[in-house]
């Protein structure tokens, strides 16, 4: 379990982080969400021991992270954003050279090598040099290299950017085979449906503050009361039975802000429980064409952009 | 277990073309300089006795040949051994996985060092060619050959710890070469003082009629930590060659230069050297540990 109690860290005179709080729980998948500057970076260095606090602590699985660096780096794995590879080497190579850093002996590397490039994908490019290999391969290596030493806790810092759909398709399977070997996961990122998707919690933090460290559902149920729900209606003869629609909409309580978003399409906010939006659901095809009804889920960026201030 | 920075760092060097070219250019360089100043007698079909010296004069350049080639080659050498990997954002890296700042800093060094003796070693057969002529034994020859590791040695750390304390390899490059010329103008400041000493010495003894035959009493500071006066002590230890030249610079070292014992002022020297270097590798290696962050460059969006 990683604990974070009044983390705090200034640069200078500039206050980076400010008293930052939260848990995250074992085997954990778990978001770390905010703009540029928000104090991602500076959090996830400061649990890879590559900074001091200025004030506060974290811990992981009851040891300090800032007291016992070296026990710390034996139980984490860390991936950061901006990172170099060497020229001149394979991939292999560049994985034995840090298996090497970690004190493993030749035969356990040899056998660890050949399972890591298995998990990031990346057995066929084995004996090629790593300064060649694309942006997303050079990540999925980085990645196995913080793998290495087989840590229970990863910290990943923007992992999947600049890396094109496939790409990030294949980082998200990877990520999900390390929840399933059990790890946890801290991640940072600015594609925030995907970290919607396949994160258990989510940590949101702006100009170094929290603004919400929670579960997934516990932020969609705080925020799905607000989001809209769409209806779409045939084209056919629809201008007659869209002001047919509007309507009825009208005089169900609880329904506001109707708007026609395209010439067959309607949204509309709704306060009602599961139920009443099944009745609402059926009325309405009893007398309507509908093609298409359905609630937003709910829009993380759209949260991000409510929640963290405008610079 | 080998240090795993040295094997990969030195894994990457051999794999570059510029090595062997490397390798090549400065043997053949030695051995076209050694040639015209002093082998091409041999080919003649006759030579004198007097022109047998001229391998001793060839093994003297040799030495200082390549004593010039270390100083100035192996401070951009060491320069980006750090800096480098901060610039390439692979230091981080390194430290998370635990691996000790001392490993960090001599892992890189030993690398470098290598391939310094491999290029010394390269020379060995131009230097051996004094011993098929005489002038200098083969203990000597490797005596001459350790002052020059030393000297690289030397010359590798201060590249080192340029790199460690600056951030970028173009400043810490610099910052060596300036270290480089300070440390060579320092250090033979006190000729002034041990010429001095030594004259008094000199006079004392002759004045009260003793025979003189070693000048044991002071031992001149510049000989033991500048590395060209080691140098110098070295050439003249081994080949009682020189003399002319330094007397001309000073009087009372003309006078008093037999009775100077230049051996003992060879092996203070490298002495010297070897404990410079150690400093220099434990300074760097509490530097690196203790500063492992960064100044967080507060960019916006990099990409």
């Amino acid at each position: 379990m990683l604990q974070l109690e009044g983390l705090t860290r200034y640069y200078g005179h500039f206050l980076a982080l400010d008293h930052l709080s939260m848990t995250i729980g074992d085997g954990e998948l778990h978001g770390f969400v905010g703009p540029n500057g928000a104090g991602k970076t500076t959090t996830m260095k400061i649990l890879a021991t590559l900074l001091r606090p200025s004030e506060g602590t974290a811990t992981l699985n009851g040891v300090e992270v800032s007291k016992n660096p070296r026990q710390i780096r034996r139980m984490m794995g860390y991936m950061p954003d901006f990172f170099g590879v060497y020229d001149k080497l394979k991939a292999w190579e560049y994985l034995d050279f840090y298996a090497r850093c970690y004190g493993f002996g030749y035969q356990e590397r040899m056998r660890m090598i050949d399972n890591l490039l298995e998990l990031v994908n990346l057995q066929d490019k084995r004996e090629s040099y790593v300064d060649v290999l694309s942006r997303g391969m050079k990540q999925r290596l980085c990645l196995a290299r913080a793998l290495i030493h087989d840590p229970s806790l990863l910290i990943l810092d923007e992992p999947a950017s600049g890396m094109d759909p496939r790409a990030r398709a294949e980082m998200k399977q990877i990520l999900r085979s390390l929840k399933d070997m059990g790890k946890t996961v801290l991640i940072s990122s600015h594609i925030l449906p995907e970290l919607s998707e396949m994160c258990d919690s989510l940590t949101i933090i702006d100009h170094g503050r929290l603004v919400f460290s929670g579960s997934v559902q516990d932020l969609a149920g705080h925020m799905s009361g607000r989001a809209p729900i769409r209806l779409r209606l045939l084209e056919k003869d629809n201008a007659a039975h869209l002001e047919q629609a509007v309507q009825l909409l009208k005089q169900v309580p609880g329904i506001s802000t109707i708007s026609q978003e395209e010439q067959n399409l309607l949204s509309f906010q709704f306060e009602g429980a599961d139920e009443e939006v099944a009745d609402l659901l059926g009325m309405l095809t009893a007398q309507l064409p509908v093609l298409d009804f359905h609630r937003q889920p709910m829009n993380l960026e759209k949260v991000f952009m409510e929640v963290t201030q405008d610079d | 277990m080998i240090n795993p920075i040295l094997a990969s760092s030195a894994r990457q060097r051999m794999r570059s073309v510029r090595t062997p070219i490397l390798v090549t250019l400065y043997g053949l360089l030695l051995l076209a300089f050694v040639y015209f100043t002093s082998f091409n007698a041999f080919g003649q079909p006759t030579f004198t006795i007097g022109e047998l010296r001229r391998s001793v004069e060839g093994y003297v350049y040799l030495l200082i040949v390549q004593f010039g080639l270390l100083v100035l080659v192996a401070p951009a050498m060491m320069a980006g051994s750090i800096a480098g990997e901060r610039e390439r954002q692979t230091l981080d890296l390194l430290h998370v996985t635990n691996v000790n700042s001392l490993s960090i800093v001599v892992g890189k060094l030993m690398e470098s060092f290598g391939f310094l003796c491999l290029l010394i070693v390269s020379s060995f057969p131009m230097m051996g060619l004094i011993l098929l002529t005489g002038g200098v034994d083969l203990l000597q020859l490797l005596t001459g050959v350790l002052f020059l590791l030393l000297v690289a040695l030397a010359a590798l750390s201060v590249g080192l710890a340029a790199s460690v304390f600056l951030r970028r390899t173009v400043a810490a490059t610099v910052v060596a070469y300036l270290i480089i010329f300070a440390i060579g103008a320092i250090t033979v400041a006190p000729i002034f003082y041990d010429v001095q000493r030594i004259g008094k010495i000199y006079t004392t003894a002759r004045d009260a009629n003793h025979i003189i035959t070693t000048i044991e009493g002071y031992t001149p500071i510049s000989f033991v930590i500048n590395p060209v006066l080691g140098l110098l002590a070295l050439i003249v230890d081994q080949t009682k060659l020189l003399h002319t030249t330094i007397g001309q610079f000073s009087h009372t070292l003309n006078v008093t230069f037999e009775y100077l014992p230049f051996g003992r002022y060879v092996i203070y020297n490298m002495i010297f050297l070897a404990g410079a270097s150690a400093l220099l590798v434990l300074v760097s290696a509490l530097r690196l540990r203790y500063r492992k962050a960064d100044r967080p460059r507060l960019r916006r969006d990099k990409r």
